[in-house]
This record gives structure tokens, sequence and C-alpha cells, in this order.
């Protein structure tokens, strides 16, 4: 079995997939945790699903995939941060927004007269079939996101954990909102290259929420969300090498059997 | 136990070693790997990855083995518009320095919006042949005569294949026919059918909805015995397809079943469209 996973990491398509999937779980796991905090989490899913409606419009008009899913999020993102927190945190208006997007993504792929398998391969992703040009635009996008979250990270867990008390010292909420989902935005697409759409959360959501569980402090919290993010993606795709399932498979399994013994871990402690 | 037997699986795919100078091949769709095999005979060693779309999820996501054996080899042939777009991404990965790319959709002509079930035109394994003997003689020139041999042998058993289209082009060109799904449509131009409601099937191709005058159109045309033949993805079941054969079954018009890749009951491709074309004959001569 070592050898096995030996003779894959000597392969590119290995290689590539670890720096890719590194790359998104640190951003996802830092972003992620803001989103926890923020409760903004069906927010977040409706984000990445809104990323397969710019799929099918790429997948339309013969644009990159990724240029169209960030056209779309990163829109999206931007009109629910102006909107503000009660959107953010309205599950029946973000429900609203994601059904016409879905649908307007149907009606991208009703309008293409091709074969439609990019837009079908965006659900799931493709974790194998990382180029290196794909690489060298995540790593742009992924420290353009974090550049700009380290800017404002001390004023949107202010705001975000006391509102009303940041308002007051003149923090401008609908500033610090929008450009929190624009970067949630760019993370969620970056995210679903490679666990695909529908699988954005487990990047997003389950190593920030477990941290969260665990840690009362922010920086080590943020620093637990990264490591258990980094260490399933990790783990995954060496699981995947060695038994041929898909990554996503095991990337989901090792993040539902942490958060299922740390919940429990915690409610045994009491 | 399953994940035992899926280990030792992967185990053995590693082990598996190819002989020297042994030429390996990796065809996307299976009937593009049973071409490979023809023509390249005990020199290659061909992996063929889909072998039927829908028991198989390499359309959408891609295993550590399929992205490995498309590394691993010195021929990578795929079909190519948008068909196996999975194709395209793991050869963005690298590979052997030497390889060679066969994009089959670009060896015919076929561009990007065109119907993707290219291997339905009887030009294009043909053209697949001679290409394969041009690529094959670059590695191993020794084997020149071997590889045309060997398109040749191919290509005769083609003959039989194009005399039947020309037969059966001669007592039914002109019939108007329709489809579930474009699978079928190249050969039905070859047999100089006229296929209606095109639209409609390129909808049920990529799961999306058909329009409400698309679906009318196309029962109408059931119902009122314009199409003289329903031709539908027997590789694929959905509620809309079975409501349209329960239709043609009442109109009295006969239902023929194709395959979008090659069914493992037939050796080779000619076999394989010599089956389809003999069901077409048999619709046809109950129709009439």
């Amino acid at each position: 079995m070592i050898n096995l996973l030996l003779t894959y990491l000597s392969y590119d398509f290995v290689r590539e997939a670890l720096a890719a999937g590194t790359l998104a779980a640190i951003l996802g796991a830092i972003v992620g945790y803001f989103v926890v905090v923020r409760n903004v989490v069906f927010a977040a899913h409706a984000l990445s699903h809104i990323g397969y409606t710019g799929a099918a419009a790429a997948t339309l008009f013969g644009l990159n995939p990724l240029l169209g899913m960030l056209f779309f999020t990163v829109g999206a993102g931007a009109t629910m941060g102006v909107a503000g927190d009660r959107l953010q945190r309205s599950d029946m208006a973000i429900g609203m927004v994601l059904s016409v997007s879905l649908g307007l993504g149907t009606l991208f792929l009703w309008l293409h007269q091709g074969f439609a398998g990019n837009a079908m391969a965006i659900l799931f992703g493709n974790i194998f079939g990382v180029s290196t040009e794909q690489l060298a635009e995540m790593l742009v996008l992924s420290l353009l996101s974090m550049a700009g979250l380290a800017l404002f990270s001390r004023k949107l867990l202010f705001a975000s954990i006391q509102p009303r008390l940041a308002e007051a010292r003149g923090l401008s909420l609908t500033g610090l909102s929008l450009a929190f989902m624009v970067v949630l935005a760019i993370s969620v697409t970056l995210a679903s290259q490679i666990v695909g759409v529908l699988l954005v959360f487990t990047l997003v959501i389950a190593p920030a929420g477990i941290a969260l569980r665990l840690c009362g402090s922010f920086w080590r919290g943020i620093l637990l969300s990264v490591s258990l993010g980094v260490t399933a993606v990790w783990a995954g795709i060496l699981l995947a090498c060695v038994t041929d399932f898909p990554v996503t498979f095991w990337i989901t399994v090792i993040f539902f059997v942490t958060y299922g013994s740390v919940e429990g871990w915690c409610r045994w402690r009491g | 136990m399953r994940f035992l037997l899926a280990m030792a699986a992967a185990l053995t795919v590693v082990a598996g070693t190819t002989r020297a100078g042994e030429v390996r091949i990796v065809a996307a769709e299976n009937f593009y790997g049973g071409i490979a095999q023809a023509i390249g005979g005990n020199d290659v060693e061909v992996t063929s990855i889909l072998s039927n779309p829908n028991q198989d999820p390499h359309e959408f996501t891609t295993s550590a083995s399929t992205a490995k054996a498309v590394a691993d080899a010195d021929i990578v042939i795929y079909s190519g518009i948008d068909y196996d777009p999975w194709v395209d991404k793991l050869l963005g990965t690298g590979g052997k320095p030497d390889r060679t790319v066969i994009c089959v959709a670009s060896l015919i002509g076929a561009k990007p919006g065109d119907n993707p079930h290219i291997w339905y035109d009887p030009r294009t394994m043909p053209t697949l042949a001679d290409k394969l003997v041009t690529v094959l003689t670059q590695r191993n020139p020794a084997k020149q005569f071997f590889y045309q041999v060997n398109a040749g042998e191919f290509k005769k058993a083609m003959d039989p294949v194009l005399v039947n289209i020309a037969r059966l082009r001669a007592s039914f060109q002109g019939t108007a026919v329709t489809a579930t799904e474009p699978v079928f449509g190249y050969m039905a131009d070859a047999l100089g059918l006229k296929m209606l409601n095109y639209d409609f099937q390129v909808k049920i191709m990529n799961d999306t909805e058909p329009g409400a005058a698309e679906t009318a159109a196309f029962e109408q045309s059931l119902r009122s015995k314009t199409a003289k033949m329903l031709f539908y993805n027997s590789q694929v079941t959905d509620p809309t397809t079975e409501r349209l054969k329960g239709i043609a079954r009442d109109s009295g018009i006969p239902v023929i079943g194709v395959t979008e890749t090659q069914p493992p009951e037939y050796k080779s491709y000619t076999d394989w469209m010599q089956a389809e074309l003999k069901a077409v004959e048999k619709g046809m001569k109950g129709a009439d």
C-alpha cells in the first residue's frame, strides 16, 4: 500500500491535486470561520449553487467556466452584502435568489445546442484534473481573498459578534458585509473547482464548525480550522489513490466522523 | 468486503506492467478502444474508460486510476466537442512528454455545438483507423506493414456495413423518423432519413427540460404518424422517453433502441453497427 501511494505521489496530477486542495482548504477554513460566527451558512450554500448557473452561462457563451462562476457568485454575493444582515440571514430571501439562479442556469443549458458535459462536471468537481494554469489562477485568487480578509478581519469579527457596538464606534456594517460576501463568493467558487458545487459545504463549513466547537479564542480557532481542513483534504486525496473511490466521498466522510466524535465528546464532557 | 476488493483491484492495476516496447493506449470510450486494439494488435495495450455512460461515473468525476491511466498513456484517443470534457482536464495535468493525443472530433472536422455522437458517422472509424496507422508507425516504423494490413482488415469489415447503408438508403431515403436523443443522428443522415425534432433531442441529451412547443410537436409527429419510426437510447431510461415510447407504440410506430456505447455482446464496432442496421430494416419493413 505504501508502494502504491509512493507510485501515485510521483504523478503530476496527484501533486497538483494536493496543491490545489491545500489552497482551497486553507481559504475555506478561514472564510468558513467567519461564515459560522456570522451565522450565514445558508448564504454560503446558496452562493456555491449559484456558481452552477455561472458554469452553465460559461458553457452557453463559450467562456472560461471559472470566470463565468466568479461573475455570478460575486454578483450575488455583493447583492446579498449590500442588502444587509437581514437578507443574509433570511432563508426565505436567499432561497428565492437561489431558486431563480438555478432556474436561469436551466435556461442557459436549454439554450445550449452542444453537449453540456462541462456544466454537469462542475457539480462534482474534478480534483485530479487541475492543470498548472488552473493552479496559478487559484493561487492568485486565494492570495487576493486572504489579503483582503486580513485587512478587515478584526473589524469584521467585532462587527459579527457585537454589531450594535461596532456601528456605534463608526464601523460601516454594510461595507464590511459587502466586502465579506465578495470574499466568500470567491472562496466558494475556488472550493467548487475541487470538490464540486454540491459539496462545497465540506470545505467551507465543516472545519470551521468543528474548530469553533473546540476553541473559544480567535487565533487558535482559525489555526485549528485550517489544520483540520488541510489534513482532511490530504487524507481524502491519498485514500482516493489507494481505494480508487472518489476524493469527495473521503473528504466528506472524514469531516462527518470528526464532527460526530467532537460533538459526542463535547456533550459527554457536558 | 467490497472495499477490500476495490483495494485489491487498485493494487493489481499498479502491479500490472507492460512488456518492453508495448504502446499504452487509453481510449475515453470503448468503441475507439476497439479500433485501436484492431489496428495495434499485440503491440498495444488498450484501456477503455467509458463503457456505459449510465453505469459509469467517469463522465462527472475522475477516479485516481483513470487519471493515472491517462498520465501513463503513450496515445490518448477521445471523442471531443464536450462529450468527454474530463479528458481535456486530465490532459492538462502533465503526462508522458512524447504522448500523442487523438481528438476524433478534430480528426473528422466536427465543431463544438455539433451532435457529439460522431462515432455513428460511418466515415469516422475508417478515418481513425488511418490516423492510428500513422501514429503507431511513428513509434514503430518496422511494423508499418502490419498496421496497414490491420487497417485494411478493418475497412474490409466495414464494407458490408457500407453496402447495407447504401441498400437501406436506396429503399427508405427521405423517410421521416424521430428520436428521443440524437445518438443515432449521423447514421440516420447516412441512411438519408429525415430526422424530426432535433432540438427536443438535444434537451434530453443534456438532461434539461424540453419546451412545451417542442414536446407538443414531438407528440404530434408520433400521433399523426408523420414520423415512421422512433429511436431511443436504450442505455437511458427516464419518464419523458418512456412516455414517448408509449405514444409511439399506441400509434403503431416501430420503436428502435440504439446504444450510446458498444454493448459487450458485440465483438466489434462493425458487428454492433450491423445489428442496429438490421433492427432499422426490420422496423421499416414492419412500418410499411
